[in-house]
C-alpha cells in the first residue's frame, strides 16, 4: 500500500519524451480529432483513454507537455478522480505529485493506444466518436 | 505613387493582326483605365499574348493560337502566310513603349515564320530588345532581362497580366498551393533563401570534412548525403506535379471556355445544371466540414468524461464519505475565532462551548484541502453534463451522415449530367460530347496529381524529421572526439542562425499574408454587389476564409461571379505588395457576372487599383452601353476589334 505525502503538484504536466511526436501527429492527421485541441486537452483524453483502456506503463524519461497552470478545473478533476480511483484512498488528493505521476503514466498507455488506431484502417475522429456513444449508452 | 503605363502597343503580323497596328494607351492621371472590345475570337486573348510574348517570349493565353488537333499556328498571319511560297519566311515584330508620363523604354521582340511546305511551318524568335531613354537619347540596355524583371519579373507576371474568366476554378482544389506560391513569389525572400542555402552547404562541406575522424561518422555522412539526395530529388519532384497541376487547371478553364460557345440550348441548359450542382456540392461539402469540426471539438470535450466516467462516480461517492466541511475560507474561520464571533455575526465572547465549535470546524476545514470541497461540486457537475455532450455528439453525427446521403446523391446527379452530355452529336457547333470527355479526363488527372503530389509532402516531411535526426547523430558522435569540440561549436552555431533564418521567413511570410489579406477585403468588399461586410481570413496553412456576418465561412458557397472576384481581389492585392509598379491587363473582367452585380463591380472598378493603369478587354456583352456609361469618365482609350477574313481591324472610338 502506497503511502501519501502532502506535496505539490509539479510546475509541468509530462510525458514519454518519445511520444512528443504522436502529440504533434495527432494534430496533423487529416482524421484526427485533436487538430485544433490544445496540448494539455490531449493529454487528459490520452489520460482517460489510457485509464480506460487499463494501460498504465512507467515513463522512461519525462519532458515537459505544458504548463500545469494551464489545467481548467473540470480537467484537473477528471485526473485526480483517475488518481483516485487508482489509489482507492482519498489521502492521495493531498498528494500531488503522486496524482500526476499516475495520470501521467496513463497518459503513456493511452497516447500509444491512440497512435496504433491513427495507423489503423478508418477515420480517427469516427472511430472515437462512435466509441464514445456506445461506452456511454452501455452504462 | 503612379506606376510605370503602357503608352503605346505596336503590332506587326503578329497572328491576326496583319500589318501594322498602333494601339496608345496612354491616361491621364484622373483617367488611369483602357477598355479595348471586341467579341470572342477578335484578338483579346492574343493582345494579351502580345505583350508576354514581348517581355518574356511565351504566349499564355490561348485564343486561336492552336487548330482543331492542337498544332501550334504560326507566329504572321494567316493571310500573309499563305501569300508565301515554300522555303519563304516573313518577319513580325510587337514593340511596347513603357513610361510613366512620357516614353522611358521601349521593349521590342522580333518574330518570323518559316514556310515549309503549305501545312508545315516553323517559328522563330529573336531575344527581347529594350531602348532605354537617356537624356535625348535611346540607348540599347546591355542586359535586357534584368532590366525587364526590376519592371516586371516573370514569376509575379500573372498578377498584372490575366485572364479573369480563368479564375472561375481559382478556388478549387489544391488553392492553397496558388495562395503560397503567389504570396513567397511577392515576399521578395529570394535573399534570405540564398543565405539559408549557403548556410545549408557549409554545413554539409564541413561535416564533409569531418566525417573522415571516424568510421561511424563516415557512415553517417554517407547517410546525410543520401537523404539530402532523396530531399533534392522530392522536392524537384513536387514543384514539377505543382506545376502539372497548374498546366492541367489552365486547361481545364480552356476546356470550359470552349464548352461555353455551344449554341444548342439543351447543352447549355445541362451546363447550367452542373454549374448549380456544383456550387451545391461545394456547399454541403463546406456544411459537412463544419459538423466534423463540431463533433471533434465535442470528442475533445466529451471524451474525458466518458472514458474516466467509472473514476469520477467513485471519487464522487469517496468525497461524499468524505463528510467535507461546508465550503468556508480557513482565514475567514480565523478571523471570526479571534473577534470572537459567529459566522452568523452573533458576539460568542460569553458563549465558548459555540467557539469551540467554531475551532472545531477550523481543524475540519484545515483536514481537507479547499480545492477538495469545491471538488465535490466539480465532479457532480462534469457527471451531469455528460449525457447533454454524448447527446449533441449523437446529434452531429446524425446531421453529417445526412449530409454524406446529400453529398453523394448530389454527384449522382453530376455523374448523369455528364453522361447526357457524352451522348450530344451536333453538327456545326461545338463537339459537346469531345469537351465533356477531355473535361472528365482533365479532372481525373488534376485530382491524381494533387493526391500525388500531397503523399510526395508528406513524404518530404517525413524525410527531413530523419535527416534532422541523422545530423544530431552525426553532432553527438562528433563530440566524443576531443579535436572535433570546435567543429561541432562551429555546426551548433550554423544551426542556430539556420534556426533563426528560418523563423524570420516564418515572420516575413506571415507578415506578407497579413497584407494581402488586408488588401484582398478592401478590394472584395469594394466589388462584391452585396449588402453585407465580408471579413476575409487567410490562415499558416495558406486557406482562405470568407466569413460573413454571423462569421460563417461561405467559400464553399461562394457563386461563379463572387469566385472571380475573390481571385480578383487576391491577384490585386499580390500585385500591390509586389512593389513593382507595372501595368495591369485584364481579359473579360465580367464575364461570369450579370445584371445588377456587374453594374456594381463596373462602377467601383476605377477605384480599386487607383495609381495604376489598368487596361481591360472585354466582350461586347460585358461592355454595355450601361457598364460604359458607369466607366466612362475614367477611361483614357477606347479601342473596338473587329476580326473579318482572317484579320483584326483595331478602330479607336
Amino acid at each position: 500500500m502506497t503511502e501519501f505525502e502532502t506535496s505539490n503538484p509539479p510546475r509541468d504536466i509530462s510525458i514519454e519524451e518519445d511520444t512528443r511526436h504522436v502529440y504533434e501527429e495527432l494534430k496533423e492527421a487529416n482524421d484526427s480529432p485533436f487538430k485544433d485541441a490544445e496540448l494539455n486537452e490531449m493529454f487528459v483524453f490520452a489520460a482517460a483513454y489510457g485509464y480506460n483502456q487499463g494501460i498504465r506503463i512507467g515513463l522512461d524519461s519525462r519532458r515537459a507537455l505544458a504548463n500545469r497552470d494551464s489545467l481548467g478545473d473540470e480537467q484537473i478533476w477528471i485526473l485526480k478522480s483517475i488518481a483516485l480511483n487508482e489509489a482507492e484512498d482519498d489521502d492521495i488528493l493531498r498528494d500531488g505529485r503522486q496524482i500526476y505521476t499516475i495520470v501521467e503514466e496513463y497518459a503513456k498507455g493511452g497516447i500509444e493506444q491512440l497512435q496504433k488506431q491513427l495507423d489503423g484502417p478508418g477515420d480517427l475522429y469516427v472511430d472515437l466518436s462512435t466509441e464514445i456513444i456506445e461506452l456511454h449508452q452501455s452504462d | 505613387m503612379k506606376g510605370l503605363q503602357i503608352l503605346k502597343v505596336e503590332i506587326h503580323n503578329y497572328r491576326q493582326y496583319q500589318d501594322t497596328h498602333t494601339i496608345e494607351l496612354d491616361c491621364s492621371d484622373d483617367a488611369m483605365n483602357n477598355v479595348i472590345e471586341g467579341e470572342n475570337g477578335a484578338g483579346k486573348s492574343n493582345l494579351l499574348n502580345a505583350v508576354t510574348f514581348c517581355f518574356f517570349g511565351i504566349e499564355d493565353h490561348k485564343e486561336n493560337n492552336v487548330d482543331d488537333d492542337d498544332a501550334e499556328l504560326p507566329y504572321i498571319n494567316k493571310n500573309i502566310m499563305e501569300r508565301l511560297d515554300s522555303n519563304e519566311s516573313a518577319e513580325g515584330y510587337i514593340e511596347i513603349e513603357l513610361g510613366t508620363d512620357s516614353p522611358e523604354y521601349i521593349f521590342r521582340r522580333e518574330f518570323a515564320s518559316f514556310k515549309i511546305t503549305n501545312n508545315e511551318f516553323e517559328n522563330v524568335f529573336e531575344e527581347l530588345t529594350i531602348l532605354k531613354q537617356s537624356g535625348t537619347d535611346w540607348e540599347e540596355v546591355e542586359t535586357p532581362e534584368r532590366t525587364r524583371n526590376e519592371i516586371l519579373p516573370p514569376n509575379v507576371r500573372d498578377y498584372f497580366i490575366f485572364d479573369a474568366e480563368s479564375l472561375r476554378d481559382f478556388f478549387g482544389p489544391n488553392y492553397q498551393q496558388r495562395i503560397r506560391k503567389g504570396i513567397l513569389d511577392v515576399s521578395h525572400i529570394e535573399l534570405l533563401d540564398s543565405g539559408l542555402n549557403h548556410l545549408e552547404n557549409t554545413r554539409s562541406t564541413i561535416e564533409s570534412n569531418a566525417s573522415d575522424a571516424s568510421d561511424r561518422l563516415s557512415e553517417l555522412q554517407d547517410e546525410i548525403d543520401a537523404k539530402e539526395a532523396d530531399i533534392d530529388d522530392l522536392e524537384d519532384e513536387i514543384e514539377s506535379l505543382g506545376e502539372d497541376i497548374e498546366d492541367t487547371r489552365k486547361e481545364l478553364s480552356q476546356t470550359k471556355s470552349k464548352m461555353q460557345d455551344a449554341s444548342d440550348e439543351r447543352v447549355q441548359d445541362l451546363y447550367d445544371t452542373r454549374e448549380r450542382l456544383e456550387g451545391l456540392l461545394s456547399e454541403r461539402r463546406q456544411e459537412r466540414d463544419n459538423r466534423i469540426d463540431e463533433i471533434n471539438e465535442l470528442i475533445v470535450e466529451a471524451g474525458p468524461i466518458v472514458y474516466a466516467k467509472q473514476a469520477l462516480e467513485k471519487s464522487q461517492d469517496i468525497l461524499k464519505e468524505l463528510d467535507l466541511p461546508p465550503d468556508i475560507r480557513k482565514d475567514f474561520l480565523e478571523e471570526l475565532i479571534d473577534d470572537k464571533k459567529c459566522i452568523c455575526g452573533e458576539d460568542l465572547e460569553d458563549k465558548p462551548q459555540k467557539l469551540e465549535e467554531l475551532q472545531a470546524l477550523k481543524v475540519d476545514v484545515e483536514r481537507v484541502n479547499e480545492s477538495t470541497i469545491e471538488g465535490e461540486y466539480e465532479v457532480e457537475s462534469i457527471i451531469e453534463k455528460q449525457s447533454d455532450l454524448v447527446s449533441e455528439l449523437r446529434s452531429k453525427r446524425s446531421k453529417k451522415s445526412e449530409l454524406d446521403g446529400k453529398i453523394e446523391k448530389i454527384n449522382q446527379n453530376l455523374n448523369e449530367t455528364s453522361e447526357k452530355l457524352k451522348k450530344f452529336d451536333i453538327p456545326d457547333d461545338v463537339d459537346v460530347a469531345a469537351l465533356e470527355e477531355q473535361r472528365n479526363e482533365l479532372i481525373e488527372q488534376r485530382d491524381t496529381l494533387i493526391k500525388k503530389q500531397g503523399k510526395k509532402e508528406v513524404q518530404l516531411e517525413s524525410e527531413e524529421k530523419e535527416l534532422k535526426k541523422l545530423r544530431q547523430e552525426f553532432n553527438d558522435e562528433l563530440a566524443k572526439q576531443q579535436e572535433y569540440r570546435k567543429v561541432v561549436s562551429r555546426l551548433d552555431f550554423i544551426d542556430d542562425v539556420i534556426d533563426k533564418l528560418e523563423s524570420i521567413r516564418t515572420t516575413v511570410l506571415s507578415q506578407i499574408r497579413e497584407q494581402v489579406v488586408g488588401q484582398m477585403n478592401t478590394y472584395y468588399n469594394q466589388l462584391i454587389w452585396k449588402d453585407a461586410e465580408y471579413t476575409i481570413e487567410l490562415n499558416e496553412d495558406y486557406q482562405i476564409a470568407v466569413l460573413n456576418e454571423q462569421d460563417q465561412n461561405q467559400l464553399g458557397s461562394l457563386s461563379a461571379g463572387e469566385t472571380q472576384v475573390l481571385a480578383l481581389s487576391f491577384l490585386s492585392a499580390l500585385s500591390q505588395i509586389s512593389g513593382f509598379r507595372a501595368p495591369i491587363l485584364i481579359d473579360t473582367p465580367l464575364a461570369r457576372i450579370s445584371g445588377q452585380p456587374k453594374k456594381h463591380i463596373a462602377s467601383h472598378l476605377p477605384e480599386y487599383l487607383s495609381d495604376t493603369q489598368v487596361t481591360f478587354l472585354m466582350t461586347d456583352e460585358e461592355y454595355s452601353s450601361e457598364v460604359e456609361g458607369l466607366l466612362k469618365n475614367q477611361v483614357s482609350n477606347e479601342y473596338e476589334l473587329d476580326f473579318y477574313d482572317g484579320s483584326t481591324e483595331v478602330t479607336a472610338r
